[in-house]
């Protein structure tokens, strides 16, 4: 739906536009929640133990104007269209939002540090039969690293802190490039090896989980700056050997395939940098 | 350990790799003023009039696929 330059145009010049990972919103018992079950449970997702996920255009005052699950622009620019009519002097009183339910709060920790993390397939796949394949077969996975401040204070030492590296490793290494992926669990890291010396990050992983259906060995490499309590440089690239893929990442490559992941600081006046993790859904084995 | 070090970062074109994975600057989804928050964006809404697109998914989309 991006690719349309009309799309794009109204979205930025005649709505409020919003994104969220439902897995929060659906759940919290506070006036965000309320809110937005309010808003998507008068669409056709509306069983409290199933999705919510898709498109919805609504006023101010949260009346479901349309709804999809479909991407394409001949499917979005209607919504759209219905939206703006439906939009106009519409009254809405201000809403109590009350406490935060604390569970769903994810807030960066003090001092903390954000790293833009991207992931690809660099090969393995069979040729792509339908548009919507061949832009899962080239799309890049995309999500956030947190860096805690103590650990980030290691790195100025010239350490690499082992929280940091297995962080990186069981939530990251991971193949997202089709959807919501599988963690690695802390006993199928077989092998972790990082090291930092002036800079320069160096090391290789194997992660396996026990029945061996899927597994990821890499090399990493990269170069670490921290200075004055910050992190000035996280450019590190790991690449490696994936195999298997998750419940909700079908259609991975037969076998082992070429896979990479990518970090790099992330711009703090983009949005998109105050997501949290994925990982960050369960905060404490995230950040421990 | 250096030697190690340059060894492996030899064994992959790091700078070419790290490049082909950041995602590209003109993506037009970014250029696009997202909210985080549906009560944020009903104040704006609100306050300026206008009708609201949520965009939600399991997996945030700002930070996913």
């Amino acid at each position: 739906m991006f690719a349309d330059a009309e799309i794009v145009g109204l979205l930025r010049a005649k709505f409020v536009t919003v994104a969220v990972d439902e897995w929060y919103q659906h759940r919290q018992k506070d006036a965000e929640g309320e809110f937005y079950r309010k808003v998507a449970h008068q669409g056709p997702r509306n069983k409290p133990n199933e999705t919510t996920q898709g498109l919805y255009a609504f006023t101010a005052d949260g009346t479901l104007v349309g709804y999809t699950n479909h991407r394409s622009a001949d499917r979005v620019k209607p919504l759209l269209k219905k939206a703006l009519e439906a939009a106009a002097d519409v009254e809405a009183p201000a809403v109590e939002r009350g406490k935060a339910d604390a569970r769903f709060e994810r807030t960066l920790p003090e001092g903390a540090a954000v790293v833009d993390v991207t992931s690809k397939v660099l090969g393995g796949y069979g040729e792509p039969k339908t548009a919507w394949e061949k832009a899962y077969q080239t799309s890049l996975g995309r999500d956030h690293l947190w860096i805690r401040r103590d650990e980030v204070l290691a790195l100025e030492k010239g350490g690499m802190p082992e929280s940091l590296a297995r962080r990186m490793v069981r939530f990251h290494f991971i193949d997202n490039t089709r959807g919501e992926p599988p963690m690695w669990a802390a006993d199928e890291v077989k092998e972790l090896s990082l090291k930092l010396e002036g800079g320069r990050l160096a090391g290789k992983v194997r992660l396996e989980t026990a029945s061996g259906d899927r597994g990821f060995e890499a090399a990493v490499a990269g170069f670490v700056e921290a200075k004055d309590g910050k992190l000035a440089r996280f450019d590190v690239v790991a690449k490696g050997q994936f195999r298997g893929e998750g419940r909700y990442t079908q259609n991975a490559p037969e076998g082992r395939f070429p896979f990479a992941v990518g970090f790099a600081l992330a711009d703090p006046g983009d949005a998109a940098s105050k997501v949290p993790p994925q990982g960050a859904r369960d905060l404490r084995d995230y950040l421990r | 350990m250096l030697a190690i070090v340059s060894a492996l970062l030899l064994q992959i074109d790091f700078d070419a790799l790290h490049r082909e994975l950041r995602p590209p600057k003109d993506e037009a989804w970014r250029t696009i003023p997202w909210k985080l928050s549906v009560l944020d964006a009903r104040e704006a809404a609100a306050r300026e009039k206008k009708p609201v697109f949520l965009w939600s998914m399991n997996g945030h989309p700002l930070g996913c696929v």
